[in-house]
């Protein structure tokens, strides 16, 4: 990757047990100054933010303005990305490559219990041919499944409530990004392969290129990977040629209980967190859409 | 940092319904034009940056759909959206991307189908307990404060109506604009239906279909590609509080915009915003508005914006042009806005805005508003 390297200079993050009674803005203060104290910064010290939340989630039209002032962006540079909190992150990655700001903050947050947790996800199939059907995330995996020939239950991951915080910049510190790399599929399910996943072998290709990875099960140290549904472990690590690897998903993977769009940067937090004890290199995953219709890969070392 | 620049651009025609195109055919028309208009193709594209509101359509990830239109198949596509600013934010982000050494060429499209949805139930989707009852809604919350506005600054609704009417007329010069009036007179905007004191229906912007793309290009490729791009000079962001009542005087200040200005006016070098910068395309989704951002953007001082539009100073043929499009007033897909705004200012430095064209322009200003006092603020050069 291009110079400057950028580093991760603190995580933080809230617990997802459900939480009917704390507020989307209390969740992401939580997780924000978690981050901060990580990293020994105060708000002062932000350049920038990089938001990820989906407005039907929250039932908001434009799901970060409840949360600008604890996020510290009332009168400051702020973004959002409508996805992954992983994305966000190579968002927030690439504005600092740009030389724009110096440090940026990614906040993630979703309060899945809040909402028809399928139901909602019927509005993301395109209206003409496929909402129609009925279709949604939990169908899109089934047949997933189904086309995989697996026979094991369909288990998906329980909704949770919470947000994640990472903060970045092009101040030197010892875990940096060596790689990123993100892609959309194909829409309609008809046309896919769902045996496979174009979208994550082209994500990888980037990363893995940028970051020089040539062999993933020798040259990874821990890989965590946004397992939404069980199956999905294994469909993922077999794509980034990661078949047998041993250190997958130690924290337990989302089965664990991780909102959708907190996922991806839960995994990076996962990373960071081993890493600090056990010097190496670390992949983390997210995916967002149905059947994992968007890929993104991240690729940190120590 | 790599410079970058706008090579291309690209629009569908803006309408009240596009019973034609589905949201993704818009999204593809768009971005087609822009391919053309910027001499690639398909293949050259590195990286995709859509904008839209999703809820205004009532979807949920509609890049999962759509993006396939922008041709962003097995491509790097992210969805930016931040309100009325989606646009100018997606146009930010994509000028970073491009800068960061990552991409070459980045595509930005920005899209809205309004006759698809109920905007303002989208609108109303705000705060549940405080600003749902009583700022809901683009018309009611900007009553609220151009009725402050007005009884600080003594701007009459003719003075705002004389706005109204030039946008209108300049629409009529852009094939793409959705209200095109080229005999609007201010009586007729004055004589339009209420739609919450003092704002007549035709201070107010319209609800739109459409789509509005744009290519930037680093540096090597931008010189090779065209041969008079639009630089990105400056790209500034400022949000603030998420309650209206904790938004103080916020047309007379806008201090977002005001503070976001100022450090891009800074960047560029320019002292003297009225006569450094060529031409102006800023959002303004209700006639005062325009007004308010005059003052904001430092082209007057405070209290003088009136006029600016009295005597002509950001009319066509003025010291600054302001919104030669016809802007947010005749053309609202409040995805593509953004996109339009950036669009149009770069359309202007390459010299390809036809029968609206500005001449002589070597310094362009484009401005994004949302929320309740969003801005972003971008400023495009002849210059490297």
């Amino acid at each position: 990757m291009k110079a400057p390297p950028i580093s991760i200079l603190g995580v933080g993050r809230t617990d997802y047990e459900p939480k009917p009674g704390t507020t989307i803005p209390e969740l992401v203060y939580r997780a924000v100054q978690a981050a901060l104290t990580d990293a020994g910064l105060t708000m002062r010290n932000i350049g920038a933010r990089v938001t990820a939340s989906v407005d039907l989630w929250d039932g908001l039209t434009a799901s970060n303005v409840m949360i600008t002032e604890v996020v510290g962006a009332v009168m400051q540079p702020e973004s959002r990305v409508a996805g992954d909190g992983l994305l966000a992150a190579c968002h927030g990655a690439m504005s600092i490559l740009s030389g724009t700001y110096q440090t940026v903050l990614i906040v993630a947050h979703c309060k899945s219990t809040m909402g028809d947790r399928w139901g909602i996800t019927n509005w993301t199939f395109d209206p003409i041919y496929q909402q129609p059907l009925g279709l949604d995330d939990y169908y899109a995996a089934a047949l997933q499944v189904s086309a995989l020939r697996s026979s094991a239950p369909l288990f998906a991951c329980p909704p949770a409530d919470g947000a994640a915080a990472i903060i970045l910049s092009s101040i030197p510190a010892p875990i940096t990004i060596r790689g990123m790399g993100w892609a959309l599929d194909e829409h309609y399910l008809g046309d896919r392969d769902l045996t496979d996943s174009p979208a994550l072998r082209q994500a990888a290709r980037r990363a893995y290129n940028l970051a020089g990875i040539i062999d993933p099960k020798h040259d990874f140290t821990f890989v965590e990977l946004s397992d939404h549904f069980d199956y999905q472990r294994a469909l993922w690590a077999s794509i980034l040629g990661l078949d047998g690897f041993p250190n997958l998903n130690l924290s337990g993977g989302l089965a664990r209980g991780v909102p959708s769009f907190v996922a991806g940067l839960d995994c990076l937090i996962e990373i960071v967190l081993r890493l600090r004890e056990k010097t190496g290199i670390g992949l983390a995953h997210g995916c967002w859409g149905p059947a994992g219709q968007g890929q993104v890969v991240m690729v940190v070392g120590q | 940092m790599r410079r970058v620049a706008i090579i291309g651009t690209g629009q569908t025609k803006h309408t009240k319904s596009h019973n034609d195109l589905n949201q993704a055919e818009l999204v593809h028309q768009a971005t087609t034009r822009a391919l053309v208009d910027a001499k690639i193709s398909f293949r050259d594209v590195d990286a995709i940056i859509l904008s839209n509101m999703e809820l205004f359509e009532g979807r949920a990830l509609p890049e999962m759909w759509v993006g396939e239109g922008a041709g962003g198949y097995l491509k790097p596509v992210m969805k930016i959206a931040t309100g009325g600013t989606s646009g100018t934010s997606a146009c930010i982000a994509g000028c970073h991307q491009c800068a960061s050494g990552l991409f070459d060429i980045v595509l930005v499209v920005g899209w809205e189908k309004h006759s698809e949805g109920a905007t303002q139930t989208g609108m109303a989707l705000t705060d549940p307990l405080w600003d749902r009852n009583i700022a809901s809604g683009a018309v009611g919350n900007f009553a609220l404060s151009i009725s402050q506005y007005m009884a600080e600054r003594g701007v009459t609704p003719e003075q705002a109506a004389k706005v109204a009417v030039k946008a209108r007329r300049n629409a009529a010069k852009n094939p793409y604009a959705h209200l095109q009036m080229p005999d609007i007179t201010v009586d007729q905007v004055l004589s339009s239906r209420m739609l919450a004191n003092p704002v007549h229906l035709l201070d107010m912007c319209p609800q739109s279909d459409g789509a509005c793309a744009l290519v930037y290009a680093a540096e090597d490729r931008a010189e090779s590609l065209c041969a008079r791009p639009a630089w990105v000079r400056a790209t500034v962001t400022r949000h603030d509080q998420p309650y209206i009542g904790d938004l103080d005087r916020r047309l007379l200040t806008m201090r977002t915009l005001r503070d976001a200005a100022r450090e891009a006016y800074q960047q560029v070098g320019i002292t003297d915003p009225l006569r450094q910068i060529d031409v102006a395309e800023i959002y303004e989704p209700v006639s005062y508005a325009e007004l308010a951002w005059y003052e904001a953007l430092g082209l007057c001082a405070e209290g003088a914006a009136a006029r600016l539009i009295d005597d002509g100073s950001t009319e066509m043929d003025g010291v600054l042009p302001v919104n030669p499009s016809g802007g947010v007033l005749s053309t609202n897909p409040v995805g593509a806005s953004g996109v339009i705004r950036v669009a149009e200012a770069a359309m202007q430095v390459m010299d390809r805005a036809g029968a609206h064209q500005v001449e002589n322009v070597r310094t362009a200003l484009a401005t994004g508003y949302g929320v309740y006092a969003w801005s972003d603020v971008i400023i495009l050069s002849i210059d490297k």
